[in-house]
């Protein structure tokens, strides 16, 4: 592919932010050109939120200059930012549920006949019409709580390419995407490339980081630490994720292949023929004692469904589940957990803990029965040195026990969910996308956990992408 | 999913929607062919039909204000309290201000007023409106949850009725002209006021159906943070739905008392009740960004037609307060249940 | 190393922390405030008989406002305690003519039961409990008053009822007396049990509690039959010390409930909140009005303190917790 004349879109020398004393930014120097993709990665605090939002008016920087085509700006608000042809896809969906997709596209921009009547009909083809530019076809009229999500993924670029920006951010937009839909959306994405925007993708999924970016830029700690460019240089993982982490950690997980692969003879669990109709039909299988189990599939496979099915938290369709050779019905979660079931969801703050209750209460929030005394009370005292046990044991990053959950970062919250499960003693437990959202160190340490574990005999079944 | 079941999910959805947009209809047809089979002569009399719309229109009008506050995912428990206090409020206002330059009070003879009724009018709305406005700083710039806010407003106000009017009543008589809007009727049958509340009414409906004004609401409850990133000012729409609301209670009690001629301190006590049970009928929910003013206007005639079916039964007023909460709770039931199957059809699409 | 400066540094930061982070100490400052202020400007406050009337009006309100804080604290709210109190009272003074013992055990059972259907309705159909205890708000109130035909009911036959309210058990009245125990008993319940932690976790988050094996329902259910409990336990207290039973007797004390139990630094989110925090905010909420009637203010102006009053200390509670989490980071 021939490169157009490259046009310097974005030019942004020495900014600096500050939040309430802590440096977000120290002096950072980006650029991008159009007809390209460049992707901006960091752990979580790293700073790329902070950048992209100063490029979309979000915040003004405290520092430094921003050229703009050439040209010095001041970037003083999103309306600004629109102004100069920069269209950003938020990190949060944008979308109101209730209203249609044209309705969503013009949101507070609508277009009016005689000042005050909406012009419907002018809004549907201009929706038609960017819908057709980014080569996506969805019906204008539907209403967005039915959309897929990749076309609710579309609705949302739709809205950002409205003024027709050169400069497009694109924020985790395909967080909530399973692989083909993450192949579509990038297709479309490097179309809107060979039309001459610049694009800025924001990710933590190297592996995709590495298909999508012409060039990658790597922030660590408030400074770019590296920069890669696709055209020169292999692009691989860790010659990412070493400046991310500002050492050559990678997965250390060093086991005897042999270790990883033994397991007990005694079948745990038997699932048979297991179906939810429109999740996943018949799943057949056997999980052994002491055995890390495996499942290997893309988002909206069914497996978040067929863990919540063994949890109790759904209820399959047909289909019998036995434990220890004995039948089992599970009827919801409290059942689950008597029987020795647990499981880690993927959404830790909807669904694994209560924000704002401390860190102990939420370590021992499911093994209070074990605990308890005479007429009914609990036995604190005791309670409180289980958490400090776990805390230690998984080196939890936070001031004690009193904590509120809400203020540790999302690895150590992850492993104060784990703490949870561990504290029960389960014969079993289900591991959905324990690592979502927790940077590349927490994520080996809970690896590394998961292992020793099975090393003591207890069973987990993992889905981890 | 086969092509076969995307059609057979397509026309079941399509039936299911017929009912839904007939169905306050159909309710509403119901409802009069109960009212004349149980009372045939009196159901269906001019005097009776006249009540009925009358009532409606006042209830109505409080709903159109509480339907906006709704459709922003908050609540309005004050507008009940606004319908006394705001006349009770203007009266003793415009009292002091003639006291103060004519040295005479309009006040005359045991509680009977003597003033033109326009000024009146005026201030009543205005007031109306400006507790409304409080109401929405309250709760946009104070973060006091709405329910809250206007639930101690509502007892504040009662509080301040009583005290601006000594708890009595205030009789409107001598005004000329006061029971023109709330008595005259088209042909005998179809009341001024009622008049007055479709215009209010429709052209709501065509504010919220047809222009940004309802984009901007319908946006705001919808999912106040997409409205935010998109840049619309949802404390401001907020505000003006509290502010709207207030004023329709404002201007409902201009037409509740120029049809009684008196200003009761105890008028519009529990309304706002029925407000959040026609508006619970007509598809409005707590939830936000859901609902359409058309469907309040069928639900106010079909609440005022059961309301009015109860007491040609002898029922007690206290019956109505028993079938406006049971409604509440059951209309309520069947929006949850109406919104847990869509979610069901789309997980199985 | 850190030096001495940095180190009193630190204590004096933690120490506002402590502060400004418990709602329950605030609570208290504000209790002892309104006292003192009060005290000053209206002398009368102080005699003996003048507080112990506010302790025993501010118990019988204090006991539904316990029951409420419960709800708040799991995440719910009920709009519909007054009406609870109206109806129990009115269908256990049917039983009189059995005796006043079970009459009144009548009116805690319906109590009870109210509380049941509330819990159950919202539970089993997931629906918003505003709308729920809105709605039943209505209906109880207008079955209370059907089932009585507005009628009121004298206790003059009933000689443990007619002096419920106005007894004395060791000098104390006894309405003080069951508000204490009922506070202790549920203080011992939220704070010692496994049902304690499951109703602060639910109300935190209740999907959460649901995956972590809490039987989140079942706890609902439990509190709101709770919170129908504390109303009807009121009513007997009130009617008893106006002789008679009135179909209308717990009209307006879903407000004075909430007031409460927000002063007492429950928030309406869940998750937050203490039995004895509202029991510092009835104190405090009762002295307050009391300074207002004895101010010779007006009766009428009671209704006025109270709206501005929950407005007012949700401001205030508002302001607060900003301060405590700017300082806090």
């Amino acid at each position: 592919m021939s490169s157009l004349d490259k046009v310097k879109l974005l030019e942004m020398k020495n900014i600096v932010k500050c939040f309430s004393g802590v440096t977000a930014l120290k002096g950072v120097d980006f650029e991008l050109y159009s007809g390209e993709i460049v992707s901006l990665v960091g752990v979580n605090g790293a700073g790329k939120s902070t950048l992209s939002s100063i490029i979309a008016g979000i915040y003004e920087a405290d520092e430094g200059e921003i050229y703009v085509k050439g040209k010095l700006q001041v970037i003083t608000s999103p309306k600004k930012s629109e102004e100069l042809g920069i269209g950003i896809v938020h990190q949060e969906p944008t979308l109101v549920n209730g209203m249609i997709v044209w309705e969503n596209i013009f949101l507070n921009r609508e277009l009016l006949k005689t000042n005050i009547l909406l012009d419907r009909e002018r809004m549907k083809v201009e929706s038609k019409k960017i819908l057709e530019f980014i080569g996506f076809d969805i019906d204008v009229n539907k209403k967005v709580e039915e959309l897929t999500l990749v076309e609710k993924e579309v609705v949302e670029i739709a809205k950002a390419m409205l003024l027709n920006p050169q400069i497009l951010i694109l924020d985790e937009v395909t967080a909530p995407l399973n692989q083909t839909e993450v192949e579509h959306l990038f297709d479309i994405i490097r179309d809107l490339k060979t039309k001459g925007l610049g694009i800025i993708f924001i990710g933590h999924k190297i592996k995709e980081l590495t298909q999508i970016s012409d060039r990658v830029v790597v922030i660590r700690d408030g400074n770019i630490v590296g920069e890669l460019d696709g055209e020169t240089e292999l692009l691989n993982e860790k010659a990412i994720i070493h400046p991310m982490l500002g050492e050559t950690e990678g997965w250390h997980g060093e086991y005897n292949e042999k270790q990883m692969q033994q397991h007990g003879d005694e079948v745990l669990l038997h699932l048979d023929n297991l179906t939810i109709k429109g999740s996943y039909n018949n799943i057949t299988l056997d999980v052994y004692k002491g055995e890390i189990l495996g499942f290997a599939g893309l988002k909206g496979a069914g497996i978040t469904e067929l863990f919540f099915s063994i949890f109790g938290a759904l209820h399959s369709d047909s289909g019998i589940i036995t434990k220890n050779e004995k039948k089992i019905q599970v009827k919801n979660p409290n059942d689950a957990i008597k029987k020795g079931i647990g499981m880690i969801t993927n959404d830790r703050q909807k669904e694994g803990l209560a924000l704002t209750q401390s860190v102990k209460d939420n370590i021992v929030i499911s093994s209070l029965d074990l605990y308890m005394g005479p007429l009914g009370l609990l036995k604190e005292q005791r309670l409180k040195e289980q958490s400090k046990n776990y805390i230690k044991k998984l080196d939890i990053k936070t001031t004690g026990n009193d904590q509120l959950v809400q203020f540790l970062s999302g690895g150590n919250q992850q492993k104060v969910v784990i703490s949870k499960w561990l504290m029960r003693n389960m014969d079993v437990i289900l591991v959905d996308e324990p690592t979502r959202g927790v940077d590349v160190k927490a994520k080996n340490e809970i690896y590394n956990l998961l292992i020793d574990q099975k090393m003591e005999k207890k069973s987990y079944i993992n889905y981890i992408t | 999913m086969n092509r076969n079941d995307n059609e057979l999910i397509k026309y079941s959805s399509n039936a299911t929607d017929f009912i839904k947009k007939y169905l306050l209809l159909i309710i509403l047809i119901c409802t009069c062919v109960i009212g004349i089979i149980i009372s045939p002569a009196i159901f269906p009399s001019p005097t009776n039909i006249q009540n009925i719309l009358f009532s409606c229109c006042i209830y109505g009008i409080i709903t159109v204000g509480q339907a906006l506050v709704m459709l922003v995912k908050e609540i309005d428990l004050s507008v009940g309290s606004i319908v006394a206090f705001a006349p009770v409020t203007s009266i003793f206002i415009i009292n002091k201000i003639m006291i103060a330059a004519t040295q005479q009070s309009i006040i005359v003879g045991g509680n009977y007023i003597q003033a033109s009724f326009l000024p009146i009018v005026l201030l009543t709305i205005l007031i109306g409106a400006l507790v409304g406005i409080a109401n929405g700083v309250i709760v946009v710039k104070l973060k006091v949850p709405s329910l809250i806010t206007t639930l101690g407003m509502l007892n504040a106000l009662a509080g301040l009725t009583y005290l601006f009017s000594g708890g009595y009543a205030q009789y409107l008589t001598k005004i000329p002209n006061v029971n023109w809007i709330g008595t005259n009727t088209v042909s005998g049958i179809l009341p001024v006021s009622f008049i007055v509340y479709l215009a209010i009414g429709l052209t709501m409906v065509w504010l919220l159906g047809r222009t940004k004004f309802g984009k901007r609401i319908y946006s705001t409850g919808g999912n106040e943070k997409a409205a935010l990133f998109s840049g619309i000012n949802t404390g401001k729409w907020k505000t003006i739905s509290f502010g709207l609301s207030g004023m329709f209670a404002g201007v409902a009690a201009i037409l509740y008392s120029s049809r009684l001629e008196s200003v009761e301190a105890i008028q519009g006590q529990g309304y706002e009740l029925f407000s959040i049970a026609i508006a619970v009928i007509g598809g409005i929910t707590l939830q936000g960004g859901k609902g359409t003013m058309a469907g309040t206007i069928l639900a106010a005639l079909i609440l005022s037609i059961v309301l009015n079916i109860m007491s040609l039964l002898g029922l007690v007023s206290w019956y109505q307060t028993i079938i406006t909460g049971l409604i509440i709770v059951f209309a309520a039931l069947m929006h949850t249940y109406t919104e847990k199957s869509k979610t069901k059809r789309l997980i199985a699409n | 190393m850190q030096n001495v400066d940095e180190i009193t540094q630190k204590n004096k930061l933690s120490l506002t922390k402590l502060i400004l982070s418990n709602n329950l100490f605030i609570g208290a400052i504000i209790l002892i405030c309104v006292f003192v202020v009060a005290s000053i400007l209206i002398p009368a406050i102080l005699q003996p008989i003048n507080i112990l009337n506010v302790l025993r009006t501010n118990s019988i309100s204090g006991i539904v406002a316990v029951g409420l804080t419960m709800v708040l604290i799991i995440g719910e709210i009920d709009l519909s305690v007054g009406s609870i109190m109206s109806m129990s009272l009115v269908v256990g003074g049917m039983f009189l003519s059995l005796g006043s013992i079970p009459a009144l055990i009548i009116t805690c059972l319906i109590g009870l039961l109210l509380g049941f259907i509330n819990g159950y309705i919202i539970t089993k159909w997931k629906m918003s409990s505003l709308m729920v205890t809105l709605g039943m708000l209505s209906v109880y109130a207008g079955l209370a008053n059907v089932i009585s035909n507005g009628q009121a009911t004298y206790l003059y036959e009933s000689e443990l009822y007619l002096n419920i309210g106005k007894g004395y058990i060791a000098y104390l009245p006894v309405s003080i007396i069951i508000f204490l125990i009922v506070v202790i008993i549920l203080t011992f319940i939220l704070l010692k049990t496994k049902f304690g932690k499951e109703v602060y976790y639910s109300g935190a988050n209740s999907r959460s509690a649901w995956l972590c094996g809490i039987k989140v329902n079942k706890i609902k259910i439990i509190v709101y039959m709770l919170c129908g409990l504390c109303a009807a336990m009121a009513g007997p207290l009130l009617a008893s010390q106006t002789n008679r039973i009135i179909p209308t007797q717990g009209a307006g004390y879903e407000l004075t409930a909430i007031a409460i139990a927000v002063l007492g630094g429950t928030t309406l989110d869940g998750g937050k909140g203490s039995v004895v925090g509202t029991l510092l905010g009835a104190l405090t909420f009762g002295f307050l009005l009391n300074a207002l009637s004895l101010s010779k203010i007006g009766t009428y102006a009671e209704l006025v303190l109270k709206g501005a009053l929950i407005i007012g200390i949700v401001i205030l509670l508002n302001y607060v917790n900003k301060r405590a989490a700017a300082i806090c980071n």
